[in-house]
């Protein structure tokens, strides 16, 4: 280097260097903002701004067709939470999510391991466990509600075939709920499995020879491995499945239409109801509200619970 | 096959390395897979049963007189929408909310993992956070929204609301993460700029993920029920979901209709699956789904 | 003022919306309604969903055969459904050009500014007159001195009975069922009809509400009062329900717990009697039952029957169009000259020459055209269409023993009165 150059070099590098970088940061930030502009567009438009209308709807007597709606405070709120149907529709819910969720996680879990072996067939299998997945909602409901009826459903017919007593599920109000239950697990559990599949297949090998060489087998490989670098994959699932869980609608709206005596009515045909089938909009949105912050609570609850366990 | 060379002894050494456990496995699996499928057959055996055979005691899983009748009111009925119809409709909605999906997602994701501007963090933390708000808070105010600008019964009703899912901008995000740092700085070296990395190096290496949110996307979409039976209320606009369940009387279920119908509906979806079913989970696998 | 202030608001949210929703404005559909030159496309919904629907679609075939310049896109769904979609989409601009529903509804949609008059000269035009009718059809389809519907049929709660079942049990004489007309026959019929697992009688599913009302009215009670608010509490409703209940948990001659579907359990030959609408008799005639339609018994001390009418409205429109609502008329004036037709459904036409017919007596349902005198509808008040949704809930809650009738009906009364409508 000639020490002109050297000079000069040294002379137009620190401020250069510095206007180059700010150039490149501004740059860097515009072609950020015009990547994210569209889906901030959707997110705007389709996610918050309806949010904030809803919450908005939720403190008024609006009525389709009404022209002014009056600002009315904490009375649908109020309409909501004192309503008998309300609070059932609640528990029901609950009581879905708590039934439903560990068994759409330990029934894929178990699947997804199983199929993750080389195994002949091993693809017929996936296979047959996805495919109710690519039934309607619909149609899923109404096969359960006929396999399940206790008059005509060939359930009930097998089971008197063999002598059992035939509960009369749909027709009872805890099993009409473990009816639809099931139906959702047969429909729902093929796609969790994909799930953990994908999760499972990002374990390296050498970590299941490296435990194989300490003597480990079977169950101790799942635990001490699988199940700990699993815990990733678990979480988003849980998660997902949980507020899947929450909005479950198609199935009980199908299969028993809340029914018997509102034993399968959920929240969301709630808010359906109330504000569709009786045209109280406003009271409906505030009833979304609510289900929106129980949800909120276990959600933290669940982040909170696994994360103190990751190891990510 | 391994069944037969499992009791034999030291005369066939290969097979005997099939371990107990692996045949009691497949077997578990056959039978399990059995039961799991023996509601599919019902919905197909069912498809091709004539009405009086349908309800009947005891039961009968064959048809005695086979009939494709039920087939042809599915097709035809003009009772409420027709099931080529709703196909129709089911799978110009859900592409093109896959597609969609595929564009804003990819950017944005692409934006929060690998570009530095102000507010990145803010933007990800409430994006990440509207993943726990239920679909019903936004039920009733998109409705007024839509039938507002007149919008209700339309194919952007259906799919516009979609693409405010957070669900996939998380997902690209992890995969662009994953890709390694050095790639773009050698381009940038080169001159290129944001955008061209973005659209030369980065979306190229993140194609599995794309299939995998591709697959998903277009799944949840050619399922979903509550919002296209609010937002629709034409015949010729429902789509499947919908229109299956309006074959449902109050009274009285005409089981054949529904079930051909049923069939009709899942058969082109469960060909793609058997065909494309490693590619899925090869690429939700690749997505690696990890923080 | 006021609507200047709402629309602010919500326009204030509008624009959130993004999109350039306003420069997209109409929307995209794929294909359209591609016309025919002159050809008038009709929209025309209904709530026809049990067997009684595919009897329609036959005659919609028909008429567009008859009429080649006027199309009609039917759309079927269950009533509940339905209601919630006409009630949504007519303040949409959406609304259908011609519906059919009953008669009850009109308070509510009336409420809502939801149906146009017939006028005098559309009468005129459709060549209806009051003399032609069954008089509770013609004097249904007005609400506050307006017409606002046109009668096609009249439909009745009546007994279907099992005919082999009888036989077995010999409740059999001159080649027909003995039918029960009273309380005590119909416990007695009952009693014999019992045994292992044969039972008597079936409340159907869905179509119970509609036999609680009937036994309502036969027992001197009614469900709303002038003001129009519920008092399905009073001792007259938990009567009536008990005897229901008692039916199964007293006397068990209903099977245990809720019966699915009713029409199915009714055909699998398990069950001697049920007590419904007319209009499933196209079914048990599909599956090739063996049975006969007679009418319901008295339970209680008066003579009601149970009965609707389901009739032709023509819905506000946001552009109200000429052609299509003359058109809608030449439907109408069609589907009601063809009501015998629309007999295989299982109802009864509103017109009187009809009934009169052979084609009309050799059906299953003309047995029911005794009952005429003793024909009650459906309370027209706006809350009809609350109770008309929690009432099947608030049933089964009795049948599951989950409350006493009076519980129930206490509870289903205060749901009913807290809808803000």
């Amino acid at each position: 280097m000639t020490p002109a150059a050297a000079v000069r070099s040294a002379a137009v590098s620190p401020s250069t260097v510095r206007a180059a970088r700010a150039a490149v940061r501004r740059q860097e930030a515009l072609a950020a903002y015009a990547l994210l502009a569209p889906y901030l567009a959707a997110f705007i438009g389709f996610m918050v701004a309806p949010s904030a209308y809803g919450l908005y709807l939720s403190f008024t007597d609006f009525r389709l067709g009404a022209v002014h709606p009056r600002w009315t405070g904490l009375d649908n709120f109020a309409y909501v939470l004192t309503d008998p149907l309300f609070r059932t529709t609640v528990g029901n819910t609950v009581v879905f999510v708590l039934e439903s969720t560990p068994a759409l996680i330990v029934v894929p879990l178990a699947l997804a391991v199983a199929l993750n072996q080389r195994l002949p067939a091993r693809a017929f299998f996936r296979g047959a466990f996805f495919l109710p997945f690519t039934l309607s909602v619909s149609i899923v409901s109404i096969c359960w509600w006929w396999l399940l009826d206790p008059n005509f459903g060939a359930v009930y017919f097998y089971l008197k075939e063999l002598g059992l007593h035939a509960a009369p599920w749909i027709s009872s109000p805890h099993l009409a709920m473990a009816a639809v239950v099931l139906a959702t697990v047969w429909w729902t559990a093929g796609y969790n499995m994909v799930l953990f599949l994908a999760g499972l297949q990002d374990i390296p090998l050498h970590l299941y020879e490296a435990a194989r060489i300490d003597g480990a087998g079977g169950w101790r490989l799942f635990r001490s491995v699988t199940l700990p670098l699993l815990r990733p994959t678990m979480l988003f699932v849980i998660v997902i499945q949980l507020i899947a869980s929450f909005q479950v609608f198609g199935q009980v709206y199908v299969m028993t239409s809340g029914g018997p005596g509102n034993a399968t009515r959920t929240v969301i045909q709630y808010v359906y109801e109330t504000a569709f089938v009786q045209l109280q909009l406003s009271e409906g949105a505030a009833a979304a509200w609510v289900l929106f912050l129980i949800i909120l609570v276990f959600s933290l609850a669940q982040f909170k619970l696994f994360s103190g366990h990751t190891e990510y | 096959m391994a069944v037969v060379g499992l009791g034999r002894t030291a005369a066939r050494p290969r097979l005997l390395r099939v371990p107990a456990t692996t045949v009691l496995t497949v077997l578990g699996l056959a039978a399990l897979a059995a039961v799991w499928l023996l509601p599919l057959v019902w919905i197909g055996v069912t498809a091709f049963k004539p009405a009086p055979e349908i309800i009947h005691l005891p039961i009968r899983w064959l048809p005695v007189h086979p009939t494709m009748h039920n087939f042809a009111v599915a097709l035809t009925t003009n009772r409420t929408a027709s099931i080529g119809r709703a196909f129709l409709n089911s799978t110009v909605v859900a592409a093109a909310e896959t597609l969609f999906t595929l564009a804003v997602d990819a950017t944005a994701g692409y934006a929060l993992a690998r570009l530095e501007f102000p507010g990145r963090r803010l933007v990800f933390a409430i994006v990440v956070a509207s993943i726990m708000v239920p679909f019903q808070v936004t039920l009733v105010p998109l409705y007024l929204m839509f039938e507002h600008v007149g919008w209700l019964n339309t194919y952007q009703a259906l799919v516009l609301p979609g693409l405010s899912r957070a669900f996939g901008v998380f997902l690209m995000r992890q995969f662009f993460l994953a890709l390694p740092r050095d790639l773009s700085d050698a381009a940038r070296i080169d001159g290129a700029g944001p955008l061209t990395i973005f659209a030369r190096i980065a979306l190229p290496l993140v194609r599995p993920a794309l299939a995998a949110l591709g697959i998903f996307t277009f799944l949840r979409s050619w399922n979903e029920f509550t919002w296209p039976l609010i937002a629709i209320s034409r015949n010729d606009m429902m789509t499947l979901p919908v229109a299956l369940s309006r074959l449902l009387g109050s009274f009285f279920v005409e089981y054949g209709i529904v079930m051909a119908g049923a069939l009709l509906a899942a058969l082109p979806l469960i060909a793609v699956f058997f065909i494309a079913q490693r590619q899925i989970i090869e690429g939700v696998a690749l997505t690696g789904l990890k923080e | 003022m006021g609507r200047g202030r709402r629309r602010f608001t919500r326009r204030a949210f509008m624009q959130g919306l993004g999109a350039g929703a306003a420069a997209a404005a109409g929307g995209f559909r794929w294909g359209g309604a591609v016309r025919a030159a002159g050809t008038v496309t009709l929209s025309f919904w209904n709530g026809l969903t049990g067997p009684d629907g595919r009897v329609m679609e036959g005659i919609v075939a028909d008429f567009m055969a008859a009429n080649p310049s006027i199309k009609i896109e039917q759309q079927q769904m269950q009533w509940t459904d339905f209601h919630t979609k006409m009630l949504t989409a007519i303040p949409a601009g959406q609304a259908p050009d011609v519906a059919i529903m009953h008669t009850y509804e009109k308070p509510r949609y009336v409420q809502s500014g939801a149906l146009t008059e017939f006028s005098d000269a559309e009468l005129e035009a459709l060549g209806f007159r009051q003399k032609d009718f069954a008089a509770r059809a013609w004097d249904g389809g007005m609400y506050q001195g307006k017409r606002y519907s046109v009668p096609l049929d009249i439909h009745a709660m009546c007994l279907y009975i099992n005919n082999p079942l009888f036989k077995s049990v010999g409740l059999w004489a001159d080649g027909k069922p003995k039918a029960p007309t009273t309380q005590a026959e119909f416990l007695a019929a009952c009693q014999t009809l019992t045994h292992g697992d044969h039972y008597g009688v079936a409340w159907l599913q869905r179509g119970v509400g509609w036999a609680f009302q009937m036994l309502l009215w036969q027992n001197g009670g009614d469900m709303f009062d002038a003001q129009g608010e519920p008092t399905l509490d009073s001792p007259a409703a938990i009567e009536a329900m008990q005897f229901i209940q008692d039916l199964n948990k007293k006397y068990h001659y209903t099977p245990e717990g809720i019966t699915g579907n009713p029409a199915e359990a009714f055909q699998t030959s398990k069950i001697g009697m049920a007590v419904h609408g007319d209009w499933l008799t196209p079914a048990f005639v599909a599956a090739n039952m063996d049975f006969t339609v007679v009418p319901a018994p008295t339970f209680f001390k008066r003579r009601v029957v149970w009965a609707g009418s389901h009739q032709f409205y023509l819905p506000v429109q946001r552009r109200p169009d000429n052609a299509k609502r003359e058109a809608a008329l030449v439907f109408i004036k069609w589907v009601s000259d063809h009501s015998l037709a629309w007999a295989q459904g299982g109802h009864i036409p509103a017109r009187t020459a009809l009934t009169a017919t052979p084609g009309f007596r050799a059906r299953k349902q003309a047995a029911l055209l005794a009952d005429a005198p003793y024909w009650h509808f459906m309370p027209a008040v706006p809350k009809i269409l609350v109770e008309e949704s929690l009432i099947t809930a608030a049933q089964e809650q009795i049948f599951l023993g989950r409350a006493t009738p009076k519980e129930a009906l206490q509870a289903l009364n205060d749901q009913i009165k807290r809808a803000r409508i």
